[in-house]
């Protein structure tokens, strides 16, 4: 908590007096690279490697002004050609009719809806990460908000897509939306399924809006450092043919996106109020956008859909599958940027992990309560639809001595062994804090929710009331390509993400850092470390509102050359 | 402790005007937050309030149980009196019970997220849990007379049977046990972790609370979601909702911060704990109040809209007694006196930030818990007679649904008050408390 200044720091840095930023502190086996005190008289720090202002400002700018590396080129080749499978495999359903589809006169919704309702969850983490965990003021949320929010835009984006082609005829996907009478035609205001129109399309929007008014001070920290370079005629790389250099361009595209940003306190007191009335207005949003996507089901008579859990289940289950989704995306991003791992440090993880195993545990007790209503109901096809439909596996049927078995079993327990059994590791503090063992279960519940999606939709169409209506679902080489498709265009956004735009608030990480404590004074802080108990100060940041700390040290502002014009639009 | 003479109050002290000081900055120059005096009730605090509530209380109940006989009738008039009356001591123990119970989750969520900004707070709210205790002494009557209370237990038809192998007698009594005993080692526990820690102030024993917590809230979730379905929903053993037990949690929630906030309301009147719980605290509390009104409403809204929206009659049973014989007037003002109003009302900063208007807008919302709770329960005498259908009937309103829901209530208050002028304020070994002294919100 006795960080020296950053002023201080980065002058005796530059003067050779003090050795540069440690990247990724040592490990010790106690606290892990330092961040996983578990001492309840300290908070850990959630920034690590006596990191100044500066340097924060140099790794998250450093990525996309030097590159992030020789891996970004391949990866980014090979994803974008899977992401090419998407719009084919569209094309050809366009072309063909959804017939292309396993899907049969029972199964009427089968892959199509099951992508649209995992992507649509894994969009929930970066809204409720950048909302909720804002309001409950979750300091460590600030080191993974911008990329998780760039990772929803990129789902909903994956999302948005499936519903619209589900029907086959995607030049009709106009008619979803309220348009005055044209051809006769009205929406069905009553049919849940316009209002998830709204609600996703209102989702996407305020999402949009949050991650790119988050990002405005960060870009325009990206335009100034350009301008500086511009300014000190210091020589970047050319862009091939026009001959415009990369700074000028940097200059210019950042600068338009920026609007004008000046640091100005005023510009912050503004920007403050803004995201926090985002934050309020994008909360609701979290809760009703899935929980309207459940009312898809929920509101229907047929069993294995019409329960009133639902709701909530539905919105527990899309941040459980987002974490996963985040801490997928994060994990590797530690590897190939080195220079991450003292901004999302173990304990970031750790925090992650516990995030999925308590939300494990909601959508382990809505399976339970499922189930135990489906039998307390006493309504015999709320029974089958679970016993019959999902549960019961061929020899165990046999081993029990009954004639029926459900078809789709291994559908349902790979969804209860990824979704309830594995988060059950987190119970483990090593599993908890080791990034392979947290990436194994993310990756489990990741499957296991696209399960979940598949067992609810899938194994409650295919048998419902009389069994000349039973049909199994069998996927076609374009159900299961489509969605590859979909993951590829996720990977592909993702990484042109981490390529252009800043992968972290670097304000929201400076105000959260100790120097931005207005108790924090060098030679000052001890005197305040301890209190009539003994306990140590808290220590962090209880300072200053986020963004006001930025702007007081931020990089950006002194470096501007008075003569320079302004770089905003 | 016993040995410190009482100090003479002097006059209304300036936490009572907290929107002025963005502060609450209540403390002199010098003064030390963790004075005995600041920390500790004045000797023989609402020993009056605590005696008073006690003998509305116990008063209210010998009525509650001479109702049948009050109101005259004999026979089969008898025995629908006696149900009335219990129906209305039930909603009355479930309250209490409710209270204690959100009380413990929120404690268990407060250790399990390393909440610091409460910490100053948290006695109040592990002292209405350790009420547990009393809150299940008082559904003595309800389980003895379970059998007037629950029709399951004389049905017959086939879903009856359907049900008894969960729906029994012996079943019914044993699960109540093991909830009993879960809630009641999981309150000692916590509450005991806490007040060693005021003695010998162990940072350890934080890590052991975390632990126990961690456990305790799965145990919880699942106990107290069966817990709801064994004592309000069996009521009408015909139907069922998943969402019930969520439900349940929901109202238990609000009526628990509700309770907070009035007990640290009447602490702060009486000038203690100056500095240490502030503006600040009752303005986050308030936001709490705020969101779990909105979650009630969610999850209110949801269960009822979908069972509406399917229309399917043995799911629509609950809501079709609930909505006839003016008990639709209860429902549509819920809409409104549970959700809109509160909702609209704790958007505004200065009510958060007074303890005074958060108080009234808190006894309001308990007020409107226990309409719910009453709405819930209380159908079941007159509405529904006849199984699973609902018959043309009256509310039945009498001067027994007052004295009922009084009688639990006004005892659990009366303990709820003992327990305050009884021991440290605050979880004084805390290692935490300084970051809820310091606790700001900077908005």
């Amino acid at each position: 908590m006795s960080a020296p200044h950053p002023d201080e720091l980065t002058t005796k840095r530059l003067a050779g007096l003090a050795p540069p930023p440690i990247s990724a502190a040592p490990y010790d086996p106690r606290t892990g690279d330092g961040s996983l005190n578990d001492d309840p008289t300290q908070r850990p720090p959630l920034v690590l490697g006596q990191r100044s202002f500066h340097d924060v400002t140099e790794t998250v700018c450093g990525y996309i002004e030097k590159g992030p590396g020789k891996w970004w080129l391949p990866a980014f080749v090979t994803s974008a050609q899977v992401a090419g499978l998407m719009p084919l495999m569209i094309l050809y359903l366009a072309v063909t009719g959804v017939g292309v589809w396993g899907l049969n006169n029972q199964v009427d919704w089968a892959w199509d809806i099951t992508n649209f309702v995992f992507w649509i969850g894994i969009g929930h983490a970066g809204t409720l990460i950048s909302a909720i965990l804002c309001l409950f003021k979750q300091k460590w949320r600030t080191s993974i908000n911008r990329a998780a929010e760039a990772m929803t835009i990129f789902a909903v984006i994956c999302a948005g897509t499936f519903p619209g082609v589900h029907v086959g005829r995607i030049w009709m996907a106009w008619m979803l939306f309220p348009i005055p009478n044209a051809n006769a035609i009205w929406p069905n205001f009553r049919s849940p399924l316009l209002w998830d129109v709204f609600a996703v399309s209102t989702y996407a929007t305020v999402s949009l809006l949050f991650w790119y008014m988050g990002m405005i001070p960060d870009l325009a920290t990206l335009r100034d450092r350009a301008a500086l370079r511009l300014l000190r005629k210091e020589r970047s790389g050319r862009l091939p043919l026009i001959g415009l250099s990369y700074d000028r361009l940097r200059a210019l595209v950042y600068g338009v996106l920026s609007v004008g940003w000046r640091f100005s306190s005023r510009h912050w007191l503004n920007y403050e109020k803004a995201y926090l009335m985002l934050a309020g207005v994008s909360t609701p949003l979290v809760l009703s956008v899935h929980s309207i996507v459940s009312f898809d089901f929920a509101t229907s008579q047929l069993p294995g859909w019409h329960t009133t859990i639902f709701p909530p289940y539905f919105v527990a289950g899309a941040i459980f599958g987002g974490f996963a989704m985040v801490l997928m995306l994060l994990i590797p991003s530690r590897i190939v940027f080195p220079g991450m791992r003292d901004l999302i440090t173990a304990r970031h993880l750790e925090n992650m992990a516990k995030i999925i195993l308590a939300t494990g545990f909601m959508v382990g007790f809505a399976y339970g309560m499922e189930f135990f209503i489906a039998w307390y109901s006493g309504n015999s096809y709320e029974t089958d639809a679970f016993l019959y439909n999902r549960v019961l596996p061929p020899f165990v049927a046999e081993w029990i001595g009954s004639e029926r078995s459900a078809p789709y079993w291994w559908a349902y327990w790979t969804m209860i062994s990824c979704n309830v059994l594995s988060p059950q590791l987190f119970w483990f503090k090593s599993a908890r804090r080791s990034p392979a063992a947290i990436f194994l279960v993310a990756l489990l519940v990741t499957i296991g929710m696209w399960f979940e999606r598949f067992v609810i939709i899938v194994t409650s169409l295919h048998r419902a009331f009389i069994p000349g209506e039973w049909h199994m679902f069998y996927p076609t080489y374009v159900d299961i390509l489509t969605f590859v498709g979909s993951c590829g265009t996720f990977l592909t956004l993702y990484l042109l993400f981490v390529r252009f735009l800043p992968q972290f608030a670097m304000s929201e990480i400076k105000a959260v850092m100790p120097q931005a404590s207005p108790h924090h004074h060098p030679g000052h802080a001890t005197a305040h470390a301890a209190d009539r108990h003994g306990a140590a100060h808290p220590g962090g940041a209880t300072g200053m509102p986020p963004g006001l700390a930025g702007a007081a040290h931020h990089p950006g502002e002194p470096l501007r050359h008075p003569d320079q014009p302004k770089g905003g639009a | 402790m016993t040995s410190i003479p009482a100090q003479p109050h002097d006059g209304p002290h300036p936490t009572h005007r907290p929107t002025l000081r963005p502060h609450g900055g209540a403390l002199g120059p010098g003064e030390d937050p963790l004075a005995h005096d600041n920390i500790h009730m004045p000797p023989g605090w609402g020993r009056v309030a605590s005696g008073l509530l006690l003998g509305i209380g116990g008063v209210s109940c010998v009525l509650t149980a001479l109702y049948p006989v009050l109101a005259g009738g004999s026979g089969d008039e008898a025995g629908k009196a006696a149900k009335h009356a219990l129906a209305s001591y039930h909603v009355g123990f479930l309250y209490a019970l409710g209270l204690a119970l959100g009380s413990l989750g929120l404690v268990m969520i407060m250790h399990l997220v390393k909440a610091g900004w409460s910490v100053t707070m948290r006695r109040q709210v592990e002292n209405v849990a350790g009420l547990l205790p009393v809150a299940l002494a008082l559904g003595l009557p309800s389980v003895i007379f379970a059998g007037t209370l629950f029709k399951w237990t004389k049905a017959t038809d086939s879903l009856a049977q359907h049900k008894a192998p969960f729906l029994n007698e012996p079943f019914f009594y044993a699960r109540l046990a093991v909830y009993a005993l879960l809630w009641l080692g999981l309150s000692a526990r916590l509450g005991g972790l806490s007040r060693r820690q005021d003695l010998i102030r162990d940072p350890e024993l934080t890590r052991h609370a975390v632990a126990s917590s961690a456990v305790g809230i799965l145990v919880f979730a699942l106990s107290v979601a069966f817990a709801s379905f064994d004592l309000i929903m069996a009521l009408d053993y015909h139907w069922y909702s998943t969402m019930f037990g969520v439900y349940f949690f929901a109202g238990n929630m609000i009526a628990s911060l509700s309770l907070w906030a009035l007990v640290l309301g009447a602490v702060r009147a009486a000038g203690r704990l100056r500095g240490l719980v502030t503006a600040e605290h009752s303005h986050d509390l308030g936001k709490l109040m705020l969101g779990f009104t909105v979650f009630w409403a969610y999850i209110s809204f949801s269960q009822y809209f979908l069972i509406w929206y399917a229309n399917i009659p043995e799911s629509q049973v609950w809501f079709m007694v609930r909505k006839s014989n003016g008990w639709e007037n209860v429902f549509l003002f819920m809409a409104f006196g549970h959700f809109l109003a509160p909702f609209l009302v704790l958007l505004f900063r200065d009510v958060k930030r007074s303890s005074v208007v958060l108080g009234g807008v808190a006894a309001w919302l308990m007020l409107m818990h226990a309409l719910d709770l009453f709405w819930q329960v209380r159908p079941i005498v007159y509405a529904l007679e006849n199984t699973g259908t609902p018959t043309p009937g009256k509310m039945g309103l009498a001067w027994v649904d007052v004295t009922g829901l009084l009688g639990p209530v006004a005892v659990f208050a009366a303990a709820v008050v003992w327990r305050i002028g009884r021991g440290v304020l605050i979880p004084s070994g805390d290692p935490r408390l300084a970051e809820a002294i310091e606790h700001k919100n900077y908005v």
